[in-house]
């Protein structure tokens, strides 16, 4: 971000901190993708109801706005809804369409401390502070997260369908294989599987779509955030619940089944205790399989990307060869019936 | 004839360096992309040592399985355009329920995918097999 855009954010959160002046101490790119850029910002803030020191993160798309996934304002309109109903998020706290300012649309939320690295998160004990209380606290933010419920003006740019969730999904992911130049008979046997057990359409609530370790920060006392939202719509809230324990987000810790950190039982806990509700675990088996089916497909996505040069990665290339061995795991859960 | 060591062991030879020399001077946030490149290696030395072997045999499963045609896959381009058409006969014939249970193939469709899966991941991650 140049000395002008600087200077013109300044302005801005001025005008949106109600502050007779900010000064910016500290801009930096902290990590840039094809989608959208966080910088880090500190800034002192003179005057107004946010007076004092400003830590804070500033998410823009990025410059070639690859739009796959919500915009900056849907973002945040989420990330508002999810704080006013309890979960831990980062506060968002002024969001900017006018692409005069930056030159594109951007939010500033509060900056929260961590790290949200999995490889981290399972294996070094440190983060996340004690693991039973971990695995609740995930349990309980998750069920925060499901007292959502539609209808919500602040959301209504999330799609809404009428099917069983389960069936929409199916479908969904069938439109897609349809599009590609290579066949997956695999996927295909796991998607009959699906549809033939997929459960009625329930109680609907919003889903976080990618709640998992990786996507959560946590410091050495415990979590201190909920991430990556850009996947949030609405559907059956077991769909979340079997994305999280599935094994392959269990990132090699196959003895901690709620997500590499827990165990099912105290995450199971903790989402029962805030939600009053128990889980029908029958029906999470079945979110599983979803889960390896969804991540599948997303996979052949991202390797697409890399493929068809929209997005040159390494990252992106290997995730192709991540692709078989969900295959395996989806035959070996549905070999039966 | 060409010369050896051929190319999946130089990736073998790289791959050590990569791992026992170069991995321990770089900074902590490079090291991950270090190890994506020595995976990417690993990936690639496991398929050229296997070469066409597993696909032809795939394709020889395939053929019949779906009572196709055995064709003519002389070069690897013919052999890719011969296993895209046959894969997508069988995806058709499981989304129409030909491996629903109680069909009469069902089994040995579930076999041939399961043996098509585990070729691929022993290119891809053979650890994964062991776990």
């Amino acid at each position: 971000m140049n000395e002008q855009a600087t200077q013109a954010l300044a302005q801005f959160l001025a005008g949106a901190a109600g502050a007779s002046a900010v000064q910016i101490r500290e801009m930096r790119l902290l990590s840039g993708g094809a989608i959208q850029e966080n910088w880090l910002l500190d800034a002192e803030i003179n005057g107004g109801p946010h007076a004092g020191t400003l830590a804070a993160v500033v998410r823009c798309d990025s410059p070639s706005e690859v739009s796959v996934s919500h915009g900056r304002p849907q973002e945040y309109a989420l990330l508002r809804t999810a704080f006013d109903a309890g979960v831990t998020v980062p506060e968002p706290l002024w969001l900017c369409e006018d692409r005069e300012v930056i030159g594109r649309p951007f939010f500033v939320m509060r900056r929260i401390g961590g790290t949200a690295a999995a490889h981290l998160m399972v294996k070094d004990g440190r983060y996340g502070g004690d693991r039973r209380q971990l695995a609740e606290r995930l349990g309980a933010e998750l069920a925060r997260i499901h007292s959502i419920r539609p209808p919500q003006q602040s959301l209504d740019f999330l799609p809404w369908y009428e099917e069983a969730p389960a069936l929409h999904q199916v479908r969904k992911f069938r439109d897609y294989l349809d599009g590609q130049h290579t066949p997956h008979p695999t996927l295909e046997w796991g998607l009959c599987w699906l549809e033939r057990h997929a459960p009625p359409r329930d109680e609907i609530t919003l889903v976080h779509g990618d709640f998992r370790t990786g996507n959560y920060m946590a410091d050495e006392q415990g979590l201190t955030g909920v991430l990556d939202w850009e996947f949030a719509g609405w559907s059956d809230p077991l769909q979340d619940i079997g994305w999280f324990c599935a094994k392959c987000w269990r990132f090699g810790r196959n003895d901690q089944e709620a997500g590499g950190v827990g165990s099912r039982d105290d995450f199971y806990r903790g989402y029962e205790t805030v939600s009053g509700k128990p889980i029908n675990r029958d029906l999470v088996r079945y979110w599983e399989v979803m889960a390896h089916m969804n991540w599948a497909v997303i996979s052949i996505q991202q390797a697409q990307r890399h493929i068809s040069g929209e997005e040159e990665s390494l990252l992106l290339a290997l995730t192709a060869h991540i692709t078989p061995e969900l295959e395996l795991e989806i035959l070996n859960m549905t070999e039966n019936d | 004839m060409r010369d050896q060591p051929t190319g999946a062991e130089l990736l073998a030879a790289a791959q050590k360096v990569m791992r026992e020399r170069i991995l321990a001077i770089l900074p902590a946030d490079r090291k991950h992309e270090a190890l994506m490149i020595a995976n990417a290696m690993s990936i690639a030395a496991r398929q050229l040592e296997q070469g066409e072997a597993p696909e032809r045999a795939e394709l020889q499963a395939l053929a019949g399985l779906c009572e196709l045609t055995p064709v003519e896959a002389g070069n690897p381009q013919a052999l890719h355009a011969a296993l895209v058409e046959a894969n997508r006969e069988l995806a058709s014939a499981i989304r129409a329920g030909a491996a629903a249970p109680g069909q009469t193939q069902r089994g040995a469709i579930l076999a041939h995918l399961r043996q098509v899966a585990r070729q691929r991941v022993l290119e891809s991650n053979p650890k994964y097999l062991k776990a």
